[in-house]
């Protein structure tokens, strides 16, 4: 059965979905999710824009805002809901790991 | 010494490493991307630098545009935010530049980018293959059926014509059986590299094949010209090299007319429709020219 799409997340995806948990530009989620990540995960400009268009066609952001060439987005609901269950999947693994590993 | 030169651009769409790969290196020699044309890439002339292209696709954005996209300006304000100039777009390909020693690349996901890079040849490079392909399978049946079996009336010339027609049809399925079929390829491979944490495969084998196959045809077309003129076959000659005349020209004109329709601010529909309509119209006048003149010299007889 074909994976459904986003029923998984790359860490590029739940670091930019995590920058859209407060409305948030997208000049400065490459720069956020930077910061947020230690430097550890880049976004560039080109995945940027295609994933925040893929996300907009999925549901799971809206555009809030278009200031000159400043364009905001925010979670939906249907975002949350992947955000979180990507987080549950993490959590699942974790423990998961701990569990094994202490074995 | 010359500030302009041109160049055949023969690379793929989908061959972005090919196409930054290359601009990369004629920046290094100084020679700088200024247009591109249907065929041919005007380059001008600068100081040598150490600049970085790169490239990435947006699906929606189409030659027939007046302007760019809400996409294409989305994309072009965060690129700018990491420090890339838009130079310019090819098609669905969207091409820039840095020179920043180590710049943070446009597309950091190989698995999103053979999606959009899918995504964008969907779009026209696929299409137009198969129409090609369609096409070439038409005409093959239309003027193999009259080679094989003339009308009474037709003679010697009329059925060289046909010849014409059928060879015509087989570059037709050859051209699009090369460009169908390498993409696939190359779509499968990155498809597995990518899956397994990889990049996208190198397309420069496919390129390397269409230009092979490019080459064998044009030694067949040589051979054959030749051959028709060492049997005294001068008309058909002349009239098949008239005939790629009015190809190329053809060409030529539809890629200016396209450019001017754009900057009336036509919407992409009326701008294709227009287009076609100039095709139709030229191709009618043209090659309605070229059988005038060779019925009227009497070249095919």
């Amino acid at each position: 059965m074909p994976r459904e799409k986003f029923q998984t997340l790359t860490e590029q995806m739940f670091y930019i979905l995590l920058c859209m948990r407060t409305e948030c530009c997208g000049m400065d989620m490459m720069r956020r999710v930077e910061e947020m990540t230690g430097g550890r995960v880049s976004v560039g400009p080109g995945t940027l824009y295609n994933l925040l268009d893929q996300f907009s066609a999925a549901g799971m952001i809206r555009e809030t805002s278009v200031e000159g060439r400043r364009r905001s987005y925010l979670l939906t609901q249907k975002g949350s809901q992947a955000l979180r269950k990507e987080y549950e999947r993490l959590c699942q693994m974790t423990e998961d790991y701990n569990r094994v590993t202490e074995e | 010494m010359k500030n302009v030169k041109y160049y055949f651009w023969d690379y793929l769409l989908y061959d972005f490493a090919g196409v930054e790969e290359r601009l990369s290196a004629l920046a290094a020699q100084g020679w700088y991307l200024d247009k591109i044309g249907a065929m041919l890439w005007k380059f001008r002339k600068g100081e040598p630098r150490a600049v970085t292209y790169a490239v990435t696709y947006v699906p929606e954005a189409s030659e027939f545009n007046a302007s760019p996209t809400k996409g294409q300006r989305e994309l072009e304000t965060y690129c700018e935010e990491a420090g890339w100039t838009k130079v310019a777009d090819w098609f669905q390909m969207q091409i820039y530049a840095t020179e920043q020693p180590s710049p943070l690349p446009l597309e950091t996901d190989e698995k999103l980018r053979l999606i959009t890079i899918h995504r964008s040849m969907r779009k026209n490079y696929l299409p137009s293959s198969i129409l090609l392909a369609v096409i070439g399978v038409m005409l093959l049946i239309m003027q193999g059926s009259n080679l094989l079996s003339p009308p009474s009336y037709a003679g010697a010339t009329l059925r060289s014509t046909y010849l014409v027609g059928v060879l015509d049809a087989l570059l037709l399925l050859m051209m699009s059986g090369v460009n169908l079929g390498g993409y696939y390829f190359w779509y499968r491979k990155s498809g597995e590299q990518v899956e397994r944490g990889g990049g996208c495969a190198r397309a420069s084998f496919y390129r390397g094949f269409n230009k092979a196959a490019l080459t064998a045809l044009l030694i067949l077309m040589i051979y054959w010209l030749g051959s028709m003129l060492a049997g005294s076959d001068l008309g058909m000659a002349v009239y098949i090299v008239g005939y790629m005349a009015v190809i190329s020209l053809l060409t030529f004109l539809l890629k200016k007319i396209q450019r001017g329709l754009k900057r009336f601010g036509l919407s992409r529909g009326m701008n294709i429709f227009l287009t076609l309509l100039a095709d139709l119209v030229l191709a009618f006048v043209f090659i309605g020219i070229l059988i005038y003149v060779v019925l009227k010299t009497g070249l095919l007889f």
